[in-house]
């Protein structure tokens, strides 16, 4: 008996196996694709609204380019990541938009990703003593928003404090500033 | 004066982008060739095109069927600020580190 029904499964699937395998085969693309779908439209409500529709646009054509190829496990992988790119993007704009002051071209990368993550955040890169003598500008000018971080290597990290961020180890070296100023 | 914005944090990623792109200078990639080529995610790549280009390191252009109303896909190619930097950061990189003043990374930085 067990052998006649494996013979009728076995002469079913080779008479239907493509059919069965493109039906199956072809909701599995249809529902990856929707999901990248999602995950694009996600990353998109994420974007920066200057640059929203052009990325996303970007996106969903290196998505079709992939569906042509058929890579759906490659799809599903790019797609996932983006909502990551979107807010990666996203708080790199709010800090480029900040009011943004540059000294020198040393760069503190640990501390000045965390600081991107903040939003209104602008960031003084500059050695110790360059800070010092930018301090007294800066704690004339805008004190009050603004907070530094001590990284070593001569390093300092200064962001705003609207975000509310603030750093214990600063407190000290603000107050100095506070000091002078006075 | 050249205006040469230094991306603000040298990683690993971005050299292995820059070799890439490098690699063939004159040649502009899609970003999923520059996935498919660095390995990296788009969650890492896609916000370090974005700031190269913003640093003019990077053009952002669409393909010839783009411009037609097509596929919507962009090419990235380095710009002449960008060779010029990605060749002196990939040097520099390739400078073993105990043979750099203390306190550069960047070429031309001073040393705190």
């Amino acid at each position: 008996m067990m052998v006649v029904l494996a013979l009728i499964v076995g002469v079913l699937l080779w008479l239907f196996g493509d059919a069965i395998k493109a039906i199956a085969g072809g909701e599995l693309r249809g529902a990856v694709f929707d999901r990248c779908e999602r995950c694009v439209a996600h990353a998109e409500a994420m974007l920066p609204q200057e640059l929203a529709a052009d990325v996303a646009s970007e996106w969903r054509a290196e998505l079709t380019e992939l569906e042509s190829r058929d890579r759906a496990l490659k799809a599903l992988q790019f797609a996932r990541s983006l909502p990551e790119a979107a807010r990666s993007m996203r708080g790199s704009r709010a800090s480029s938009r900040c009011a943004f002051v540059r000294v020198g071209s040393r760069t503190a990368g640990v501390i000045v990703a965390s600081l991107r993550a903040q939003p209104k955040i602008f960031c003084v890169m500059t050695t110790r003593q360059q800070l010092q003598m930018l301090g007294a500008v800066v704690v004339v000018a805008a004190l009050p928003q603004i907070a530094g971080e001590s990284v070593g290597m001569s390093v300092l990290n200064v962001a705003c404090l609207a975000c509310g961020w603030f750093a214990s180890t600063v407190q000290d070296e603000l107050r100095a500033l506070r000091g002078k100023s006075r | 004066v050249e205006d040469k914005r230094v991306p603000e944090r040298i990683t690993k990623q971005l050299l292995n982008v820059l070799e890439i792109l490098l690699s063939d200078s004159s040649r502009r990639w899609y970003g999923l060739e520059l996935i498919e080529q660095t390995k990296l995610s788009s969650g890492t790549l896609y916000p370090l095109l974005c700031r190269l280009v913003e640093d003019g390191w990077l053009e952002r252009k669409g393909d010839i069927a783009s411009d037609r109303g097509g596929t919507g896909r962009r090419l990235y190619v380095l710009t002449g600020v960008g060779q010029r930097a990605a060749i002196e950061l990939l040097a520099e990189r390739a400078t073993p580190r105990r043979s750099r003043p203390r306190g550069t990374f960047w070429p031309g930085a001073q040393p705190t």
